[in-house]
């Protein structure tokens, strides 16, 4: 999806609305293996394979990186970007793959106490 | 008599140290002097430090000769060197986080880690070099702090490992006796293997964060990097435990060394199936050697299969998303342009796009792999793995290039981390160029001490984490 479009979503229909059509295009399956960001870097096998073709969703993903912080990144880097949250989208598909049910809270606890 | 400082002593594991200063034989001045120079010498060779903080350490070395000498031993720790990973906050003196934009950052208190250690008497000689953000940011290779590559002492075209990379290098070459690291996901267990030293990774909650930097609130733990397993245990007891500062600091009582009763059993390890078969030979070779090792004091379960879950991506999403919070102010800014490392100038926007939704996916996923995690380690002390498939990659060539085809096993680091498990990692060899190769032993949450008396029993029988790198000579 181009810069134009995205800002034309944005500008033309309501937030509702544009988060929702990233909603619909976040739904495409896409196809993934393991883990990207450690702290350590994983071993090669480890790590989620390089995509041929981003999917839709990290190119969208991407124009929004564009429009909020495009100033600092060069082509050359959004590029890079993009292909990222290709690989953050594929390890998001192979989670929602994981059986959860409504009773599984996420792994923390807000406490009220000072 | 007074004992020479000599490079002999210097490699003394601190219990040896600790022994020589409480009869008097060495003093805390001379020894934080001995490793000074050698800090000097050797540091920036090494990519090890970010800031010697002579002043502070000689006055609190002359405190603590002033207290040995009246009878007021504060115990193993009393007036022994040590380094901190730059990202523990400390009082007037830079706290770098390894990287560009902080590197003339200071705060005006102390890190929990930094007061615990001061009242053990410990006596801080530097602040130890990192890779920036702790690499939250999806670095690629050695070239990733302000300082430059970390090397491990071992062969200094290779890498230290990180992001502990100061930590580890300094520790191997006796920069400093122990040093406080920290892991998110790897970044003690790998600088540990990568240059030969003994390195634990606490139960999460086990030691206080306070006043550390922040990549990842839910899986962050600091930790001790030392010469031997019986080291990190000094060390771990004086820095465990509750700190209103920090929620998440529990309560649990530190007890080490365990009981003589429970020390008596014999152990029960597992060794991860899988585990080994992808990995370079020479770490294979040392794993087999190290569990037939083992068999002397435990009861072997030759081939245990560990869980199909998705570790690698549920850790990878949340590093991704809280250090992109985290570091939030650092990319709208811009002044993530000013790290070193290429991939660390635009990974940060990358993780900003992890959507709320898939983060919660990752944080309840965490609940399941954690019981199923522990219903698996309730039936061991240990479950044994190569620390790392590889040894260490050389500096001038990106992870990724290193050793391809290599690295396929168990996400053992990954799912460790997530269910917030403690691991030591422990030299047992060498392979390829020189380079120290590492056995980690994983336990339940809360198992330090089991774990400890495993991998000490281990030393005892083997000299590995005796072994010194040929730094001096090089």
């Amino acid at each position: 999806m181009s810069k134009l479009k995205i800002e034309k979503l944005i500008t033309s229909s309501s937030r509702r609305e544009f988060a929702k059509s990233l909603a619909v295009i976040v739904a495409a399956p896409v196809v993934s293996r393991a883990g990207e960001a450690n702290a350590t870097p994983a071993s090669p096998l480890q790590q989620t394979p390089p995509a041929d073709q981003p999917s839709p969703v990290a190119e969208s993903l991407t124009e929004v990186v564009r429009l909020r912080h495009g100033k600092h990144l060069s082509e050359e880097q959004l590029n890079l970007v993009k292909r990222s949250i290709d690989r953050s989208q594929r390890n998001a598909d192979r989670m929602k793959q994981f059986k959860l049910v409504n009773s599984d809270e996420p792994a923390f606890a807000f406490t009220a106490d000072i | 008599m007074q004992r020479e400082i000599t490079e002999e002593v210097l490699y003394s594991s601190v219990r040896e140290l600790s022994e020589l200063l409480r009869a008097r034989r060495i003093t805390s001045v001379a020894l934080a002097e001995g490793y000074l120079n050698r800090l000097n010498r050797l540091g920036k060779r090494l990519g090890a430090v970010a800031t010697i903080t002579r002043d502070l350490a000689l006055k609190e070395a002359r405190e603590a000769d002033r207290e040995i000498r009246a009878g007021r031993w504060r115990g193993p720790l009393h007036g022994v060197p040590y380094g901190v990973k730059d990202l523990a906050a400390t009082r007037g003196i830079p706290t770098t986080w390894g990287a560009e934009p902080y590197k003339d950052q200071v705060f005006d208190y102390d890190a929990t880690v930094i007061k615990r250690l001061r009242a053990a008497g410990a006596v801080l000689v530097a602040k130890l070099a990192m890779v920036e953000l702790a690499g939250g940011f999806g670095y690629n290779n050695a070239d990733a702090s302000f300082t430059g590559p970390g090397r491990t002492p071992w062969n200094m075209d290779y890498w230290s490992g990180g992001s502990s990379s100061g930590p580890g290098a300094a520790t191997a070459a006796a920069l400093v006796p122990f040093s406080i690291g920290s892991e998110t996901s790897g970044s003690i267990i790998t600088p540990s293997a990568f240059c030969g030293v003994s390195g634990l990774r606490p139960t999460y909650g086990r030691v206080s964060r306070h006043g550390a930097m922040a990549l990842s609130w839910t899986l962050d733990k600091l930790g001790p990097m030392c010469r031997t397993a019986d080291d990190c245990g000094l060390v771990l007891a004086a820095i465990a435990g509750r700190d209103a500062r920090d929620p998440t600091a529990a309560a649990r009582q530190f007890v080490y060394p365990e009981p003589a009763g429970r020390a008596a059993r014999r152990f029960r390890v597992g060794v991860i199936k899988g585990s080994a078969d992808r990995v370079q030979p020479e770490v294979k070779k040392n794993f087999e050697e190290s569990v037939k090792l083992l068999r002397r004091f435990a009861d072997v379960d030759d081939s245990v299969e560990f869980p199909d879950m998705p570790f690698g991506p549920v850790v990878g999403t949340i590093v991704g998303a809280e250090g992109a919070s985290a570091f939030r102010d650092l990319l709208e800014t811009g002044r993530a342009a000013m790290l070193r490392q290429a991939n660390d100038r635009w990974g940060g926007y990358a993780s900003s796009m992890i959507l709320a939704v898939d983060y919660l996916q990752a944080m309840r996923i965490r609940g399941p792999m954690k019981r199923e995690l522990d219903k698996l380690y309730a039936r061991y002390d240990a479950l044994v793995a190569p620390s790392r498939a590889t040894v260490s990659y050389p500096i001038a060539l990106d992870f990724d290039k290193a050793y391809p085809g290599v690295g396929g096993g168990p996400a053992v680091i990954p799912a460790g981390n997530i269910a917030g498990q403690p691991a030591i990692s422990i030299p047992n060899g060498f392979g390829a160029n020189n380079l120290p190769t590492g056995i980690q032993l994983t336990g339940r949450a809360w198992g330090e001490a089991r774990l400890l008396a495993l991998a000490n029993l281990y030393q005892r029988e083997t000299d590995w984490h005796r072994r010194r790198p040929p730094v001096d000579s090089a």
